[in-house]
């Protein structure tokens, strides 16, 4: 007896938990397929399958036959999927012989790519950024430089190379001799990202901001604006306090001297006076109740969060933000979104050239078997209508040259107009591995929280980075 | 009838093997790829280089490893302090005849049902959330402004914080296995202590303590095996902050990389990763050793 009420009170409280969890994720579910389904029918608009059509007829694509493996990096849930899979539609009605498989990883495609190619499992077609991808896998990429000159799907008589926006390009391919290839294209640039400040652009208004801030000067000048008018000017979570670092060494100084900063055996770089300034800089920042209270306790998403709901009015982030807290900002938050203002006595190799952006890539398997139907696929995968459906569908930013950018990234295309130079993810200020997230960055935010004064900081930087390394 | 000794050994071969095959096989190979620089977790044997104990050496050399290893001791003390006070607390409470043992014990083993994942984040986004946490509204509804404004998740709070919603989480496990140990206790002892006019805290020193010894020193070894694999809370409430950082986290980012963003690039060692959990697996039997050392087997229990 004992024992049975034992047991119905667990089997009760376990069922109450997983009903709970049930009812939590059928709601998100339902919101989400509620919110994609009225805007999917209007995709599969008689004229826009017709121009597909069309276009595949002209080439031999509906004699492929076989079967294509597609790894995806989104997962089933995610509005980028739906997107996929609406290309993938069209790409069987023009070619109803091809058999295709969509398998939608999510993030764990990191873990699993590398041991299903290597143990020979049939993919023909994978997401990844191109940059890990070409140094871990390059025993299995496949050159696409004579498949680029095919003509593109949906960009009227353009190749597929000429319809992809020209400077992604440019970046993928100088990845290839780094990574220990043969010099060429490895990779189709997808949803590519920048790292910007987003702002509020109604706080902005409110505040009597007109322009966005190009200078460090005028950024300062904007946060008070900000303060003055009751706004909290500037938030970050603790997954990107890299970024604030980065952003400031990396525009003052470029991205290889943050990289070799962080590397630093003998602690001297610490002592350059750029070092000094930048402690002064986020001292100033601390002081004036710039920089959010928050910013020492904010686990992420909160800080993200307190931009959406308009209590903050700028976050340092990627292209992806405006479509991750979608769900909190609403459809009328305005967004803006600006470059790191360029800061005083750099050494002229940051500024607006440098930009820290990326993409993912489409990439192809070297063995696979069925190589022209896989690459008919990936037309449609990069294709016009599929990158526009991912600027409205995603707000991602069209890979696709002339396709309209999302609304909230509209501001985002001045960066990538300005940018000449890529820098790495936190501008480099990541690459010190443990030195990094072990000292830099716990540092700064006693730096950035008014613990330490910008003397001790310098001091401080440049002895943990003798002590760090004299290990080595 | 005696079983002839081949016979035995033939009954034994399955388990053996089996244990062989999913215990002894992979310590050994994590033990051998401790020595090696390793690229990825698939990369074969041939693209392992070996550099002798030049990862054990970077180890010892990191702060950041030195780091994640006093806070885990730091967790294994204070937590363990936290959980077995609470643990035997409610056990004993649990035992004195209360109405409602069942709902109770249920109450206080909840969170045990509950993914680690989902508390952490219950944690981090509810209960410690600086605008409107459950900590900052009760403050503020108090009046106790000070406390409120206590950002808990910042630089100095960030570790205590993580170890108290690490041991809510824990100590209804082992309240559970108390409990247990003090019900197979006979009655008789607590019925003549009382007639001898023995207070509660003299039966509770005087005869449970003594003759849970046993089963206290089980859950203690269950809590350092525990406490030195301490990982998910790591990993959720810290990332890779300094503060938080455990060496089993640290090994996962070894061998699996730093996550948080897919977007950033990083090199790998496998190896070091294994050397790490070398370093666990001996860390563990030292301690568990000297926990046998210093309360021995004895007769008398229940």
């Amino acid at each position: 007896m004992n024992m049975k009420r034992k047991a119905f009170a667990s089997v009760l409280l376990s069922t109450m938990l997983a009903l709970t969890v049930i009812t939590g994720c059928g709601k998100s579910n339902e919101s989400e397929a509620s919110m994609s389904s009225p805007s999917a029918s209007p995709s599969s608009s008689p004229s826009a399958s017709a121009s597909a059509s069309a276009s595949a007829s002209e080439s031999p694509a509906s004699e492929l036959s076989g079967k294509v493996v597609f790894w995806s990096m989104w997962s089933n849930a995610e509005p980028q999927a739906k997107v996929i899979d609406e290309a993938v539609a069209d790409f069987k009605v023009a070619n109803p012989n091809v058999e295709v498989e969509v398998k939608y990883n999510g993030r764990d495609i990191n873990k699993l790519l590398k041991p299903a190619l290597e143990s020979g499992q049939q993919i023909d077609i994978f997401e990844q950024d191109p940059g890990a991808a070409l140094s871990t896998l390059k025993d299995h990429v496949l050159k696409l430089d004579d498949l680029l000159a095919q003509q593109a799907i949906g960009s009227d008589g353009k190749t597929v190379k000429d319809s992809i926006i020209p400077s992604l390009l440019d970046w993928v391919k100088s990845l290839a001799v780094p990574a220990g290839l043969e010099d060429g294209y490895y990779a189709i640039p997808q949803q590519p990202y920048a790292v910007l400040f987003f702002y509020n652009k109604a706080l902005f208004a409110k505040a009597g901001i007109t322009a966005v801030p190009t200078s460090w000067e005028e950024f300062l000048a904007d946060c008070e604006l900000l303060k003055q008018a009751g706004i909290e000017p500037i938030t970050f979570d603790d997954a990107y306090r890299d970024l604030f670092i980065g952003g400031y060494l990396g525009s003052a100084m470029g991205s290889d001297w943050t990289d070799s900063l962080v590397k630093d055996k003998t602690g001297e770089m610490w002592k350059d006076p750029i070092v000094l300034q930048f402690a002064n800089d986020m001292q100033n920042l601390q002081a004036k109740g710039y920089f959010s209270k928050k910013i020492a306790g904010n686990k992420y998403p909160a800080g993200q969060q307190d931009l959406a709901l308009g209590k903050t009015a700028m976050y340092l982030n990627g292209t992806w933000l405006p479509n991750e807290i979608a769900a909190t900002a609403g459809p009328d938050f305005q967004w803006g979104s600006f470059q790191f203002p360029v800061v005083p006595n750099g050494n002229g190799k940051g500024g607006f050239q440098g930009l820290s952006f990326g993409a993912q890539g489409l990439l192809m398997n070297k063995n696979g078997k069925n190589v022209s139907a896989a690459f008919e696929l990936v037309k449609y995968l990069v294709g016009k209508k599929a990158q526009e459906g991912m600027a409205t569908k995603a707000l991602a930013i069209p890979a696709t040259v002339d396709s309209t950018w999302p609304a909230p990234l509209a501001e985002a295309e001045v960066a990538f107009q300005n940018a000449k130079v890529n820098m790495p993810w936190g501008f480099g200020i990541d690459n010190g591995g443990d030195f990094s997230t072990g000292t830099v960055i716990p540092t700064f935010m006693e730096l950035a929280t008014g613990k330490l004064s910008p003397d001790k900081y310098v001091a401080k930087m440049a002895e943990q980075a003798k002590k760090f390394y004299s290990g080595k | 009838m005696r079983l002839n000794k081949s016979i035995i050994a033939l009954f034994l071969l399955p388990a053996v093997i089996i244990y062989l095959a999913i215990f002894l096989y992979p310590t050994l190979r994590t033990l051998a790829m401790s020595f090696y620089d390793i690229p990825a977790l698939s990369s074969k044997v041939a693209e392992w280089k070996y550099v002798g104990l030049v990862n054990y050496e970077d180890l010892v050399h990191s702060s950041y490893f030195v780091g994640s290893m006093k806070n885990v001791l730091g967790i294994w003390l204070i937590g363990g302090v936290l959980i077995f006070a609470f643990a035997f607390l409610y056990a004993v409470i649990l035992t004195s005849k209360v109405r409602g043992v069942h709902f109770w014990r249920s109450l206080i083993f909840l969170p045990n049902t509950v993914s680690a994942v989902v508390l952490s984040v219950v944690w981090l986004q509810y209960v410690f959330n600086s605008s409107y946490g459950l900590l900052t509204s009760v403050f503020n509804r108090l009046g106790l402004t000070a406390l409120a404004n206590i950002q808990w998740t910042d630089n100095e709070h960030i570790y205590f914080s993580m170890i108290i919603a690490f041991s809510f989480g824990s100590i209804g496990y082992f309240m559970l296995i108390l409990n247990a140990g003090i019900n197979r206790i006979p009655g008789d002892y607590y019925e003549a202590a009382t007639l001898e006019g023995a207070s509660p805290w003299t039966k509770f020193f005087r005869i449970t303590l003594p003759l849970l010894r046993d089963v206290f020193r089980t859950t203690l070894v269950l809590w350092t095996i525990t406490a030195f694999n301490f990982f998910v809370w790591s990993a959720t409430f810290g990332l890779d902050d300094p503060h938080t950082v455990t060496p089993a986290f640290y090994m996962y980012q070894k061998v699996f990389g730093k996550g948080g963003n897919v977007y950033v690039e990083e090199a790998f060692n496998v190896g070091s990763g294994a050397s790490v959990g070398i370093l666990i697996t001996l860390a563990t039997l030292i301690v568990s050793a000297l926990i046998g050392r210093l309360f021995p087997k004895e007769r008398l229990e229940y």
